[in-house]
């Protein structure tokens, strides 16, 4: 028994060798390395699931505590004086976990560059940029990046005309529309308004809070075509 | 068809330990030689602790001896041929409590290469002869002490074995139960059945062995048949008494 | 072959009646229908959060079962006796250790399958039809499983200890999502005394990130067929390996 065993087990060791052989040699997705995962607050936490193999549950996990922190109300004016300094770092946090989290890049992207709190368009580039990397199938992060290129030259009709041709992708974030819906009331084009906070309504049935601010939205965009335009 | 169905020859068991750089030996069984012949009733008598169900192990390839030959219906063992014609009844009923006793023997009907197309009607049949049908069901762990041993029996049984052994199996039993035994020992015997028990009830041991073997301290220290204790009461406890000495540390009882 | 099928018939059986089992079983269901709940959170990606909440759970569970069963598997039977019954019949002892194992793995894959189809049923409720890849992925948790379970027992064996077998095997659980790590460390060392070891160490467990296509199932370009194989033929291998060493150690083992 003990030498037959002893040579079935030295056997199936080669063939388990060369089956490992095999799969390094087929691609395998493999995440960032552990090393690039962002220090912060949340580290232990992200090593824990990490080291358990977990890492798109940690990867939503992180996505959980962006959001709360990204809808922190008023907004968190950190040591820096900057209003949501971490914000950059929590959205690379969450698409270090998962690089393949696609609207995890484009809320943060968007919220960096177009959310008149933030104001940060290098910081938001970055992380198209590393989206793109990991993403280049996913053409909305392009799309942002030219968005954002219209927006340091100063042209708005174009950078507007690209975010809307994001409105219809299923994971254009509601934070993206909401502020293309800002934008276009900021200029007066209700209308234009309006149809985005519909979108908002129809395609965000699972973002509640977004779902109440589209209503409120819409009933303010309402009265004011009802006063007149601008 | 040999003649002798165990023969022990030179057998012995020595258990090893070692723990932190220390080592210890313990003799169970030293020297053994020992031959039951086919359709013999023989009793392994002695102390806790003298050898038996070493020895027994031994005999069923569950351990192996340190030295020495064992051969069982003259094949060398382990051997799973002569496995299959053995029936083992252990001293504790050693049943998995999680499983009923219908599905135990299905399982040990399994084991016995019993084909599948006989193994119900043998299962059932087993369990009406040892008195078990109607508890047949229940959970192991639910069983009394008897009704473990019934099923033990049953398992033991179940393939029809050449040779039986049985350790210690009126120990714990009421007196109906050990009746019970005794009638099935002979029942065996007349059937031209090999058994093997294992006792330290001399009373038992005298009604119904052809032979007994007194073990003390892991040797054997006398064999005697059944015309050495027939007829003389007292006598093979006498024998018994004169052979063995205590291995467990316990003293002599002082009377006077 | 009879033999093993009734060992493993009766392991299965038997360990579905364990109490722990059950009570673990149900705490997964519980987990599963939290996952619902905490998913809330999650806004627009609720959906990913209750797909990802629920694998995770389905491989937490599966994986306490299968090595809390298998790190008791044997020693049990042989501390209670049970296993002298068995093999004092015409059983060759590697068929024991097979059909002790098949059965229980065949246990934990059931825990598994009904959590899975309680998570998908949850899922379609959603609107969500990805059953392809989503069975892929409880396949490659199912074989995690396998490995996680091959490896409880053999350690089981050789260290006669269900607490170190369990620590050791939970310790080689989060090793194994290493091993990329340990091999980049050993390239990178100039010490041969750190090198060889760690290498060795990275050959020798199991490479587990290979078996999280659940993390990785949208990748572009993801994985294709001949890496199914490829890792089938691992994930065979590996068990075969430890349940050979595990059939070697208990040969030599008394009863």
């Amino acid at each position: 028994m003990s030498r037959r065993a002893l040579a079935a087990a030295a056997l199936c060791a080669g063939m388990a060798l060369c089956a490992g052989a095999g799969l390094r040699a087929s691609s395998t997705p493999r995440f960032p390395p552990l090393s690039q995962l962002v220090r912060g607050p949340f580290q232990a936490q992200d090593l824990q699931l990490s080291a358990m193999g977990l890492r798109a549950a940690a990867a939503d996990i992180a996505w959980v505590q962006l959001l709360q922190y990204a809808g922190g109300e008023p907004a968190p004016t950190e040591e820096s004086g900057r209003r949501y300094s971490r914000l950059k770092d929590m959205t690379l946090r969450v698409v270090r976990l998962d690089p393949r989290f696609q609207r995890a890049y484009a809320f943060g992207a968007a919220m960096l560059a177009w959310d008149p709190e933030v104001q940060r368009p290098d910081e938001a580039l970055d992380i198209l940029q590393e989206g793109i990397r990991n993403n280049p199938d996913y053409g909305l992060l392009r799309l942002m990046v030219a968005a954002l290129a219209y927006k340091k030259q100063g042209d708005m009709p174009r950078m507007v005309g690209l975010l809307e041709s994001s409105l219809d992708d299923p994971a254009c974030p509601s934070l993206m529309k909401a502020i293309l819906a800002n934008i276009h009331k900021e200029r007066g084009e209700y209308a234009a308004a309006l149809a985005v906070w519909e979108n908002v309504l129809a395609n965000g049935r699972d973002d509640a809070s977004y779902q109440e601010r589209a209503r409120r939205q819409i009933d303010v965009i309402h009265r004011l075509m009802e006063k007149g335009p601008k | 068809m040999p003649s002798i169905a165990i023969r022990l020859k030179g057998v012995a068991k020595v258990y090893r330990r070692s723990h932190l750089g220390r080592s210890t030996q313990t003799v169970a069984v030293s020297d053994l030689d020992l031959e039951v012949a086919v359709g013999e009733v023989f009793g392994l008598l002695g102390l806790n602790g003298s050898g038996k169900t070493t020895t027994i192990k031994i005999i069923l390839g569950l351990q192996s001896a340190t030295q020495g030959t064992v051969e069982v219906l003259g094949r060398p063992m382990p051997d799973l041929e002569t496995l299959a014609k053995i029936g083992y009844m252990p001293e504790a009923a050693c049943l998995n409590p999680a499983l009923s006793g219908r599905e135990a023997l299905r399982l040990f009907a399994a084991l016995s290469r019993i084909p599948s197309a006989q193994r119900e009607k043998r299962v059932d049949q087993m369990l009406e002869r040892v008195g078990m049908a109607s508890g047949a069901d229940q959970r192991i762990a639910e069983y009394s002490k008897g009704m473990l041993q019934r099923i033990s029996l049953a398992q033991a049984l179940i393939h029809e074995p050449e040779l039986v052994i049985m350790d210690e199996p009126v120990t714990g039993l009421d007196p109906l139960a050990i009746k019970e035994v005794r009638a099935l020992v002979l029942w065996l015997k007349a059937r031209g059945k090999t058994v093997l028990f294992s006792s330290h009830d001399i009373s038992e041991v005298e009604q119904v062995c052809d032979r007994i073997g007194i073990l003390s301290r892991g040797k054997l220290a006398r064999v005697m048949r059944h015309d050495e204790w027939a007829g003389r009461p007292g006598g093979l406890e006498d024998a018994f008494a004169g052979a063995v000495a205590r291995a467990d540390g316990v003293g002599e009882l002082r009377l006077a | 072959m009879d033999s093993l099928k009734s060992i493993a018939a009766c392991s299965f059986k038997e360990i579905l009646r364990q109490k722990t089992y059950l009570v673990v079983l149900l705490f997964g269901l519980i987990l599963l229908g939290g996952a619902l709940i905490v998913s809330v959170l999650a806004q627009q990606e609720r959906l990913r959060m209750i797909i990802d909440l629920g694998l995770a759970t389905g491989e937490l569970i599966g994986l306490v079962l299968a090595v809390f069963t298998s790190v008791n598997l044997i020693l049990r039977e042989l501390e209670s006796r049970t296993v002298q019954l068995v093999l004092a019949h015409p059983v060759p002892r590697s068929h024991y250790i097979l059909g002790r194992f098949l059965g229980a793995w065949a246990a934990v894959a059931c825990a598994m399958a009904l959590m899975a189809a309680l998570h998908l049923g949850l899922l379609a409720l959603y609107g969500w039809r990805g059953a392809g890849v989503y069975v892929l992925a409880w396949l490659c948790m199912l074989a995690k499983t396998a490995v996680m379970a091959a490896l409880a027992l053999l350690l089981s064996l050789t260290l006669s200890s269900p607490a170190a077998a369990m620590a050791f095997t939970l310790f080689l659980w989060l090793l194994g999502h290493f091993t990329a790590e340990m091999q980049f460390l050993a390239e990178r060392s100039g010490s041969f005394l750190i090198k060889w070891p760690l290498l060795l160490a990275a050959f020798a467990t199991p490479d587990l990130a290979r078996f999280d296509y659940r993390d990785f199932w949208n990748a572009a370009p993801g994985p294709d067929a001949p890496w199914f194989l490829w890792l089938a033929l691992y994930t065979a291998a590996y068990v075969s390996t430890a349940l050979a060493l595990s059939c070697q150690i208990f040969s030599q083992k008394e009863v």
